[in-house]
């Protein structure tokens, strides 16, 4: 396999998902789902990926949504998309035309441009689009709506049409859901909706337009599926190693399993030497950090001040504590924390640190000691902001 | 001469050929971007690659040639038409604002080839004043879907940021959008550094790209490429001075200014011949002059405030803190900060950081430098310049003894096959001969009557005869030629021999001979014979059947018995001669020749075979004389003109030796001896380019022939490109391993480009073929001692000496690496031996008064330089060093004198040498302890004023301002006191302080005796240097820490055999 760090992956290339897929199936028999994930875990390659493995009595279709600006443009590529996917289908030649008419697109190919019933308003036209799709499936079957970067999409359209725009959209959206049984929805995107939400509350939302969308994390990958990644690539990308195995492995442990930062890796070994040991690894990952940051950890770093407040100080100590230890104790960190801040209150720092993993900086090991989560982001840590 | 059509700044305007050849550094990253891009053609993967380098870091030129070799991919793979279409945004798209301007673009670029996409853009056009934005946009979305179809488009996106920066990031998601909703982009794009919009996590393209950092060219890559521009531009002198340890040391004196901005090589490669090279300040002024409207133009492209901090860090030309640079601009501390982030993010400044302060420099030194030469301060960098063209030799001496000699045996000589038989066969085999030949021409006429010839001579059936005519008269020669095969075959074989008559036995032996059955005709001879024993063409017939099966002793016997029935035989004497020269025995077989030649003097073959023996046994004057005649009765026999270049050759005379070789190509050109004996001759000659061409010819008519591609390397190496020699050889040695000649001539090329480890590896194999080479394990001792292991170095020599005792090189490097350790009366004792195997060796007697002088026998010492010197008087090595003897005596007046005889000398050479820097620098080494010594500074300063203005007058105070530096390390030594060192400073700047040459290492000198004084400000002190002083510095007292490199290396280096080659 070739690295393409940041590129679309061929579903082939798309590995250690079938585990998540198969469930995400499994879900989706019975109701919608939210994805979520840190940005680059590798949402849409599994989106993609069930888009090429549909089940019998699905029909799914895919929208990267960010876009949108608009309930209108929302709505028009869901039409484009439909009309387009359907008229692709050998499945759906027969029925497809007179689909198509209903919409008002009298079979011809789609413009795109404008809602074709200038008379019915968004949700109208919505709403009389997935009446049309559930009448033709059986009950069992099932239309899947991928909606990737749906909360840009949201967030977009509260910036530029209002609040209560957005707002529609969402609750548009979950009336669908809950009148047409037939229509599935994955929404998922590189910010979290509850951001968004949390806006909208700020205007007066009072709904909860996800609460029929059980969350499902993606997850890194499994330590055996990040290691064999890592050995594909390097053979794929011809590196050679001193140990394949032993190699493969401080890839995919140094990145915690994250695919993307696996190829990132792989594509940088490449050429760094006429063969590739562990401390090489670990070499180029002190440089990938140091030199170029290109993969922004400094951002986790930037964002305690906004996202803090005036515990930002609290919570860059205390994540500097923790930095070069593997795991740490409440009671050792507060030890080590409150000395060099007198009068810290021991609940101020609890709340910090509920924070702190509420935002995936740390998390507890099976005896309950905290830890950096991601391997990656501590290393930026320890290496940058150490001494 | 200028490289016209190398373009520094448009590469794009460079052919596709052009770009291959001097691309350097990059040829594994082109191919794996052009196996991506073709991924994403074929498969539904989709790459996005983002090539990062400061401007003129080749990204132009990479993205040219993987575009040249896409279109190399259409017309291999026409299909792959269907799958992949491509838009070039090149670097002048300026202006792109928004996602239906970017599409717009896309589709103008695909219009260029595409009618399709031309007409998708007029309703572009079209729509864009119709509609609103958000409808025109829209529509662009499905035009470039529609423009796009079925197939993958490759975005190829030069300067992403400003396309990006147009976009902004509603148009930027709008792009992803339609990236990852439709996959069926694929990109190849730009930028001289990363930026936000592709860098933050809060952005839509973060992670989006794989980034590609462009490397900066190293100075080998630097010297490659600057190679391969002179070898494009027909400058082979060039190229090959940039293979020698000088053309290197000139192209890192570049390099030290210049870093590796492959812009820079390319424009400095415009202003260098051999000579402007190795003189390197007036090529290095003309492209500053070159590129000085570059730069200037890039100091347009800031703002007034911006354009003023840059011209401030171009006068400081050291780092400043930002307060300073804000008080000096008349701007508040805030704004010089965000001014200076801004100026760090376009790439003009750097930051150094120093505790809390952070310091500003520019980022190219060759920016500061073009732009300090417009305000008249272009001395400055000449010094700098001719500063680092010397310091670049010098201060890689200690690692490059250059002790190898070379092989003298390139020359292999090609021996053509001879003849073994006469082609006046008696009987059918004529006629048997012409139907052969006559059906390949297919002349049906001469086929039609030697076939008739052979049926009544019974050769062939009714059957097969009336089967071979139909097949003739109806044009079908090739079923003939293996009808005919078959059926003389079968029916040779198918005929008993008791079945046969007497001359029907006889027949088909010839025929079985003729046919290979070589063994089977021999028993047919010996039947006809033990039949008729006075049948003399059985006798010669049977002789030649011997002959083939290399039985040459019998075969002569056999033509005896011929020749004793009939001694006018002309075929017994000729055919005897070629057995008795197979068993070397020459002078018997040009006897033989000549009694053939008296029966029947027009014999061209017998001329020309007696030649070969002639040539063999070493009469190379009356071999050519054969030949001559040979060639008057035939001058179309293209082998006698080889061999009589051969001859040629072989007496020296190689202009004619070519002659002749080109009267054999004129003949037949695609006769391989001739071309690599062609290439021989050329070597001889010192024409190595011409010679390589030659071998190039041989190695197209014949490329598994090794002999060639070993010669080929032979004459890359004297051309200096051992890069090119050392893959010739591997070619060599891939078809023929066990030459050891090879793996020889492979290691001294490795030893030339000083990767001595792989060069005595390569020995080794040579050594493990043929252990009694004694020039091996000679070459084997000098690699070694290079690598500084001495002690193996002197085993190796050893070994030479044992299969030649009287190689008085190896005896001589035996010396130098025992003197390196120390043992000085074994060393002596090997010059000794050197001597006297030949007394007129200078160089063993010189190193023999090296030794003698770090021996402390400062008498004999000067004894043997004195020596030296009566055999070649103007060895000035010798004189300078005999005045390190005297000095360290206390005879300063005698070494004065010395040295004035050294500098008049060496003022009289045509070229001056390189190594000045380095005999000043010994002494200084020499001179440090004793200045450091109680009450001896008055002494020596007075001392010193003399020999500084004995310096002045030769003109050598750049080399002593290298060789002062290079010795920092001693001063920086904690033996000699802080006041030792002041006073060492003090004494240089009242000698020599006014001159402006002199003011740079000064300068550093102060430096460094500033942090000896306070070592944990090292940062501080540096910060007060430019960057490229810091280098030297950083360089300067590196030099102490290497392990190579320590005091007794540095004071155990005698001089050295040079290369004989």
């Amino acid at each position: 396999m070739r690295t393409n760090p940041g590129g679309g992956l061929a579903p082939e290339e798309v590995v250690g998902r079938d585990a998540l897929i198969a469930e995400l199936w499994d879900k989706l028999e019975r109701h919608g789902v939210m994805m979520t994930a840190e940005r680059r875990m590798g949402k849409t390659s599994v989106l993609r990926k069930m888009l090429a493995q549909q089940p019998p009595g699905v029909t799914a279709f895919y929208w990267d949504l960010e876009n949108i600006r608009s309930p209108e443009t929302l709505v028009r590529e869901i039409f484009n998309k439909v009309s387009e996917d359907l008229g692709n289908s050998q499945k759906w030649q027969g029925k497809v035309q007179q689909l198509l008419k209903n919409w008002g697109l009298g079979g011809e190919k789609i413009a795109g441009v404008s809602l074709p019933k200038p008379d019915l308003t968004w949700q109208q036209h919505l709403q009389g689009m997935v009446q049309d799709l559930s009448a033709q499936v059986a009950d069992r079957e099932r239309w899947l709506f991928l909606f990737d970067e749906l909360p840009l999409a949201i967030d977009n359209i509260r910036q530029d049409q209002g609040a209560s725009s957005a707002m529609e959209v969402l609750d548009t959206l979950r009336m669908i859901r809950q009148d047409y049984p037939q229509i599935r929805m994955v929404y998922t995107g590189s910010i979290g909706l509850h951001h968004v939400v949390a806006e909208l509350r700020k205007q007066g939302y009072r709904n909860a337009p996800t609460n029929d969308l059980p969350p499902v994390e993606v997850e890194p990958l499994a330590e055996y599926d990040a290691w064999k990644l890592a050995q594909d690539l390097l053979m794929g990308e011809k590196v050679a190693t001193a140990d394949l195995s032993a190699v493969s492995q401080s890839i995919a442990s140094a990145v915690d399993g994250n695919a993307f930062y696996i190829h990132h890796c792989v594509a940088r070994l490449k050429g760094m030497a006429q063969s590739i040991d562990v401390p090489q690894v670990e070499a180029m990952l002190k440089a990938a950090v140091r030199q170029y940051d290109v993969w922004d950890l400094g951002y986790f770093e930037k964002r305690i001040g906004s996202y803090y407040g005036e515990n930002a100080k609290l919570a860059l100590l205390a994540l500097d504590e923790l930095a070069p230890e593997s795991a740490l104790t409440f009671g050792d960190w507060w030890n080590r924390v409150s000395i060099q801040i007198p009068d810290l209150d021991k609940e101020a720092f609890r709340s910090t640190l509920n924070l702190l993993e509420q935002d995936h900086y740390i998390c507890r090991n099976d005896a309950g000691a905290y830890r950096f989560r991601f391997s990656l982001v501590q290393r930026y840590w320890h290496q940058q902001r150490g001494n | 001469m200028a490289n016209q059509m190398i373009s520094a700044f448009t590469p794009s305007l460079m052919s596709p050929q052009e770009l291959e050849t001097i691309l350097v550094q990059r040829q594994d990253l082109a191919q794996e971007l052009l196996e991506k891009i073709l991924l994403s053609a074929t498969t539904p993967a989709k790459h996005y690659a983002l090539l990062i380098g400061m401007r003129g870091m080749g990204k132009t030129h990479l993205v040219a040639l993987i575009y040249y070799r896409l279109l190399a991919e259409f017309t291999k793979t026409p299909t792959l038409q269907d799958q992949l279409v491509i838009a070039w945004l090149r670097e002048e798209e300026w202006g792109v604002d928004s996602w239906l301007d970017l599409v717009s673009r896309i589709l103008r670029a695909l219009a260029v080839e595409e009618t399709q996409s031309k007409l998708l853009l007029e309703e572009l056009r079209r729509i864009s004043i119709e509609d609103s934005i958000d409808r025109a946009a829209a529509n662009a979305t499905r035009l470039l879907k529609e423009a796009i179809g079925d197939r993958t488009l490759l975005l190829i996106m030069e300067n992403l940021d400003d396309l990006f920066k147009g976009l902004g990031e509603a148009g930027q998601q709008q792009f992803r959008s339609f990236l990852q909703g439709e996959q069926c982009c694929t990109i190849l794009a730009t930028t001289p550094s990363l930026f936000t919009a592709v860098q933050s996590r809060t952005k839509p393209f973060f992670g989006f790209f794989n980034p590609i950092h462009l490397d900066r060219l190293t100075v080998p890559e630097a010297i490659e490429m600057l190679g391969k521009i002179a070898t494009l531009g027909g400058q082979e002198d060039l190229a090959s001075f940039l293979q020698t340890p000088l053309g290197r040391a000139r192209v890192r004196a570049v390099h030290h200014l210049a870093g590796g901005n492959p812009r820079v090589y390319m424009l400095f490669s415009q202003f260098i011949t051999r000579d402007a090279l190795d003189n390197l300040v007036e090529a290095f002024m003309k492209m500053l002059d070159d590129l000085t409207p570059y730069y200037q133009a890039r100091m347009k492209e800031l703002s007034n405030q911006q354009r003023k901090i840059v011209e401030l860090l171009v006068d400081r030309r050291h780092p400043v803190m930002v307060k300073e640079i804000a008080a000096d601009c008349f701007i508040d501390a805030g704004t010089a900060a965000s001014q200076l982030r801004e100026l760090r993010k376009l790439g003009y400044v750097e930051a150094e950081q120093n505790g809390r302060e952070s310091f500003y420099e520019l980022r190219e030194v060759l920016m500061r430098l073009c732009l300090e030469v417009k305000k008249q301060r272009g001395q400055w960098v000449e010094i700098f310049v001719e500063f680092l063209k010397i310091w670049y030799p010098l201060s890689e001496r200690k690692n490059q003894l250059e002790l190898m000699r070379g092989r003298s045996q390139y020359i292999k000589d090609e021996h053509l096959e001879r003849a073994l038989l006469s082609d006046e066969d008696p009987c059918f085999i004529g006629s048997q001969r012409d139907l052969q030949r006559a059906l390949k021409e297919q002349q049906q006429l001469l086929a039609t009557e030697t076939l008739e010839e052979l049926f009544h001579s019974k050769r062939l059936t009714e059957e097969n005869y009336q089967e071979l005519l139909e097949l003739v008269q109806t044009d079908r020669y090739s079923e003939a030629q293996k009808l005919l095969s078959e059926s003389l075959s079968q029916k040779d074989r198918s005929v008993e021999k008791s079945e046969l008559t007497f001359s029907l036995q006889f027949l088909k032996g010839l025929n079985l001979l003729e046919l290979g059955g070589i063994s089977e005709a021999l028993e047919l001879f010996d039947a006809v014979l033990a039949e008729d024993e006075r049948y003399s063409d059985a006798w010669i017939m049977r002789g030649v059947s011997l002959h083939d099966l290399r039985r040459y002793e019998e075969a002569t016997a056999s033509y005896d018995r011929a020749i004793s029935i009939k001694p006018d035989k002309h075929e017994a004497w000729y055919n005897r001669g070629i057995s008795l020269c197979d068993l070397g025995r020459y002078e018997e077989a040009i006897s033989s020749y000549d009694r053939a030649i008296l029966i029947k003097p027009d014999d061209h073959e017998a001329w020309y075979n007696r030649g070969n023996s002639l040539n063999d046994l070493g009469r190379y004057e009356e071999a050519i004389s054969s030949y001559d005649r040979a060639i008057s009765i035939k001058p179309d026999k293209d082998e006698a003109w080889i061999m009589r270049g051969v001859s040629l050759h072989n007496l020296g005379r190689y202009d004619e030796a070519i002659s002749s070789y080109d009267r054999a190509i004129l003949i037949k050109s695609n006769k391989y001896e001739a071309w690599n004996n062609r290439g021989v001759s050329l070597h001889g000659l010192g024409r190595y380019d011409e010679a390589v061409t030659s071998y190039g010819r041989a190695i197209l008519i014949k490329p598994d022939d090794h002999e060639a591609w070993y010669n080929r390397g032979n004459s890359l190496c004297g051309l200096g490109k051992y890069e090119e020699a050392i893959a010739s050889y591997d070619r060599s040695i891939s078809i023929n391993p066990e030459d050891y000649q090879d793996w020889t001539n492979r290691g001294i090329s490795l030893h030339n480009l000083g990767r001595y480890e792989e060069a005595i590896a390569s020995y080794d194999r040579s050594i493990s073929i043929n252990p009694e080479d004694y020039q091996d394990w000679t070459n084997r001792g000098i690699s070694l001692h290079n690598l500084g292991r001495y002690g193996e170095a002197i085993t190796s020599y050893d070994r030479a000496i044992s299969i030649k005792p009287d190689d008085d090189e190896a005896w001589n490097n035996r010396g130098i690496s025992l003197d390196n350790l120390g043992r000085y009366e074994e060393a002596v004792a090997s010059y000794d031996q050197a001597i006297s195997i030949n007394p007129k060796n200078h160089q063993s007697i010189h190193n023999k008064g090296f030794t003698y002088f770090k021996w402390g026998q400062y008498l004999e010492s000067i004894n043997f330089y004195n020596q030296a010197i009566l055999i070649e008087s103007d060895l000035y090595d010798s004189w300078h060093d005999k005045g390190v003897v005297q000095f360290v005596m206390g005879n300063y007046e005698d070494a004065l004198s010395s040295w004035q005889r050294t500098f008049q000398i060496i003022q009289q050479l045509t070229t001056r040498p390189n190594d000045i820097a380095g005999h000043i620098q010994e002494f200084l080494e020499e001179l440090i302890p004793r200045f450091s010594l109680p009450n001896s500074q008055p002494q020596i300063s007075t001392f010193l004023t003399q020999l500084a203005t004995i310096y002045q007058q030769a003109q050598v105070l750049p080399e002593l301002s290298t060789a002062l530096i290079a010795t920092l390390p001693q001063i920086l030594a904690p033996n000699i006191s802080d006041y030792t060192a002041d006073e060492w400073l003090a004494l240089w700047q009242n000698l020599l302080g006014t001159k402006p040459v002199l003011e740079m290492p000064l300068r550093l000198m102060n430096v460094a005796i500033a942090y000896k004084k306070q070592p944990t400000q090292q940062k501080r002190l540096w910060l007060g240097l430019a960057k490229e002083e810091r280098e030297i510095l950083n360089g300067a007292l590196e030099l102490a820490v290497t392990p190579n490199s320590d005091s007794s290396a540095i004071d155990g280096e005698p001089q050295s055999t040079q290369s004989s080659q």
